[in-house]
């Protein structure tokens, strides 16, 4: 028998708290605390404690045309038809959930060799970027939280439990929720859903030394947030959903899952890196009329889902914890990923499956120079050093 | 040949093993495996730095060495690791290191037929305390005013936490800071609470009991104080100086009575904590009141049961729709009492609960002051014995087979099964 702790970070929310998994066997078996963790220091929430379960079941064997098991020729071949089409008729959508490598990697094949109209993720909201680090949210006196970011982001939110036990307040507003218990006073909106910021909590924020407003950038109230933190001068918490949310902002994709969702003018063909991780919901599902009309739609994905069963051409890919890269977490600190899995046969990592596309084009000898390439061509990344990446505390991309 | 209640000072005959108080714990673990008393040792393996400790089953003796000796920063809980995911034992002979608390939870484990202590030897460290890896590097840097990261080496002893470590020149320094100093501050420095609340300092309930407390004269900094705790402990301690894996001497009848002074001293310090700690609580509907408060920071994850070296049941009553609202956040308080009913009695203050709490309840504190008012009503001390509490009488699926027979849900109606 074999067991191991392999240190890696968390695959769901954007706070981005370390984990251990447990390797048993060649498989994971579960997770341990992983202590060391700057952000989490091994505290876990319901989803990082069943984080062994993301690598997901119903993984897919084989590349598939026309919904038909293939060889990876083949399907890279049908696949490549995508350059048949150009500028508003093509799209591609990448997983915010996918390391900063691969995404770079999607980032230069959709822009230089596909020259795609859209380039995007599939989800809402808007992007932003804060200015606290998540451990000076203890050291804020005044905390403003919109929406219900402590639930929503469980190892953020209890920053606030130490704040308040400094002597700091927790202002809320949004609905009734599990934040509005933890709040020292609260705005709640009426029953029509109409919210009004009283000037007591603005008066709050503006005498207060170090006021932060805390929200996320899918919440109801970003908007509202952000205006009010300026008018307040104060510091911005800006939380994303996804563990890489921030990472796939600044290498340069667009949240566009709202706007798919309202035009009626849908690309001819797509290329979409489907959710990996395996999550309990189907985020397909909902597009999937729209996404049918597509004439050629190309999936890459580990696990099958409602968006595979409609594709032309299903690529298979690793899965979490197969392969390699950081994430980089809302507060703008890059964590190492660690691959503590070798991936079932016939899989290839998101980049490996550009580097085929692209004729090797976009092809690295490893990490290390994805990662050197990243920090050569995207702003935010100048300064992060790839050695810092891989230590316990991560880097961060830039100085606040 | 050795026996029960013995005591040695021990060292290592390897030349591989760099122990710092002798290496025989090192020297006990890789003979045990060498000589297939076990399949494989359950150690601690150092991580990404100083700070951070990790699990890891080692099957090559060679591979023994390289585990770490003792990292304070390491606050792990080994026992439960065995039940989840080794089966409890029940195929597998292992040998691990353990710290009071991983010992008291092999124990209230074994009891409740989770884990097979027939095969597993517990090798027991003396421990003063750990401290959180975040909470050290805060408290290196604020407190000793030293970059964490410049740190090769932190110990517990006479009272202070001392870190050895590399100045800006590149010259090596010692600093050490008295431990309740650092403790007494608002910032929550020094060891975890369940730590500064603990008076198991020498396992005894492990079969050796090894630790550097005691070792006094000649000997001292180069063996390790022995204390042979079963006849399991005193055959591997037998076998492994046989095989001439270490060398053993009689302790100095000073090194007995300053060991001796070192654990009442500790004890002392461990008794003064639980009343500071527990008065923080208040009494009465004050603590009721301060309990229901701050467990109102529930999100329901469950990380406590998950962690909790009581908790075993495969149907947990905290996740029953009729007793709980599964949807509702925060739970509502008869969660927390559910828990509290069920494992109090046996809380071994291991601090799980609360160090890996996401919204930073003090659960074990909560647990722990219960346990100890339920050892002065009932008389029960779990972690120490094999004595059963009331509640870990029954195996699981017969006593909810046995309830259901009953056609009632009373649990203590007719519990020995007497005819009707």
């Amino acid at each position: 028998m074999q067991l191991k702790y392999v240190a890696t970070t968390c695959p769901f929310c954007g706070t981005g708290c370390g984990l251990n998994l447990i390797i048993s066997d060649g498989g994971v078996v579960g997770v341990a605390p992983y202590h060391r963790s700057p952000i989490g220091t091994g505290k876990l929430c319901m989803r990082g404690l069943h984080a062994a379960k993301a690598v997901g079941k119903y993984r897919i064997e084989a590349p598939t045309v026309g919904g038909l098991p293939t060889d990876w020729k083949k399907a890279l071949t049908e696949a490549l038809k995508l350059k048949n089409y150009s500028g508003e008729d093509l799209a591609v959508y990448t997983s915010s959930r996918l390391t900063n490598e691969a995404n770079y990697c999607i980032m230069r094949f959709a822009k230089e060799i596909l020259k795609a109209g859209t380039i995007g993720t599939l989800i809402s909201g808007r992007v932003a970027r804060g200015n606290v680090r998540i451990n000076d949210l203890k050291k804020a006196d005044v905390a403003l939280v919109f929406d219900d970011c402590m639930k929503r982001f469980p190892l953020t939110g209890n920053k606030l439990f130490y704040m308040q036990q400094n002597g700091g307040k927790i202002l809320y507003c949004g609905e009734e929720s599990y934040t509005a218990i933890q709040a020292d006073a609260k705005c709640i909106e009426d029953a029509d859903g109409k919210l009004v910021i009283s000037d007591e909590f603005k008066n709050i924020l503006k005498e207060a030394k170090n006021p932060v407003v805390i929200y996320s950038t899918t919440g109801k109230y970003a908007e509202l947030a952000e205006e009010t933190a300026k008018s307040c001068n104060a510091k911005t918490a800006v939380l994303y959903d996804t563990n890489n949310g921030r990472g796939a902002a600044e290498i340069g994709f667009i949240p566009s899952l709202d706007t798919l969702k309202a035009t009626e003018k849908v690309p001819k063909a797509m290329l979409i890196f489907a959710e990996t991780p395996m999550f309990m919901d189907d985020i397909y599902e909902e597009l999937g009329e729209k996404l049918s009309k597509v004439e050629l739609l190309v999936v890459v994905a580990s696990n099958a889902s409602s968006l595979t069963d409609i594709a032309n051409v299903v690529l298979p890919v690793t899965s979490f914890a197969e392969s390699e890269g950081s994430y980089t977490n809302w507060e703008g600190r890059v964590q190492k990923v660690s691959a503590a899995l070798t991936a079932p046969e016939g899989q290839k990592s998101p980049c490996e499956i550009i580097a085929e596309l692209s004729g090797k084009a976009i092809s690295y000898k490893d990490t290390a120079a994805i990662f050197a390439d990243i920090k050569a061509n995207i702003p935010a990344f100048k300064d992060v050093s790839y050695e810092q990446v891989q230590k316990a505390d991560g880097a961060f991309i830039e100085v606040i | 040949m050795s026996a029960k209640g013995d005591m040695f000072y021990a060292w290592t005959t390897s030349s591989d093993i760099k122990g710092e108080c002798g290496g025989a714990v090192t020297s006990f673990l890789q003979h045990a495996l060498a000589n297939k008393m076990v399949d494989a040792v359950l150690a601690v393996r150092r991580g990404a730095d100083l700070y951070d400790a990790k699990l890891e089953l080692i099957t090559d003796p060679a591979e023994i060495p390289k585990a770490a000796g003792s990292l304070h920063c390491g606050t792990l809980l080994s026992a439960k690791m065995v039940k989840k995911y080794m089966n409890g034992a029940n195929d597998l002979k292992i040998a691990v290191p353990v710290k009071g608390c991983d010992a008291m939870a092999f124990y209230e484990l074994a009891k409740r037929t989770q884990i097979n202590l027939d095969n597993v030897i517990l090798i027991g460290l003396n421990c003063g305390g750990t401290v959180s890896p975040i909470t050290a590097r805060d408290m290196i840097a604020d407190k000793y005013e030293v970059d964490p990261d410049s740190v090769f080496k932190e110990e517990i002893d006479k009272g202070q936490f001392i870190i050895d470590y590399n100045d800006a020149d590149g010259k090596h320094q010692h600093k050490g800071i008295a431990i309740d100093k650092l403790e007494e501050g608002p910032e929550g420095y020094g060891r975890r609470m369940n730590c500064q609340r603990c008076k198991c300092k020498i396992p005894r309930q492990a079969d050796l009991a090894c630790g550097n407390w005691g070792v006094f004269g000649e000997k001292s900094g180069k063996a390790t104080f022995v204390e042979v705790c079963s006849e399991k402990g005193a055959a591997l301690l037998d076998s492994a100086v046989k095989a001439h894996a270490v060398e053993v001497c009689a302790p100095e009848p000073k090194g007995l009575e300053i060991r001796g002074k070192v654990e009442t001293a500790m004890l002392k310090l461990g008794e003064k904590n639980r009343t500071r700690q527990f008065a923080g609580l208040g009494e009465g509907r004050e603590r009721l009141q301060k309990m229901m408060k701050l467990t109102s920071r529930c999100i329901g994850c469950r990380a406590c049961i998950e962690n909790c070296p009581i908790c075993y049941c495969v149907e947990c009553s905290t996740a029953k729709p009729h007793l709980i609202d599964q949807n509702r956040v925060p739970p509502d308080f008869m969660f927390h009492l559910i828990r509290f009913a069920h494992i109090a009695d046996s809380c071994i203050n291991c601090g799980q609960c609360q160090e890996l709490c996401p919204m930073d309840i003090p659960n074990a504190l909560f647990m722990h002051a219960q346990q100890v008012e339920l050892e002065k009503m009932f008389g029960h001390k779990p972690g120490y014995t094999m004595e059963l509490p009331v509640l870990a009488f029954a195996e699981e699926a017969n006593e909810r087979a046995r309830l259901h027979a009953t056609g009632s849900d009373m649990i203590y109606e007719n519990v020995f099964g007497e005819e009707k």
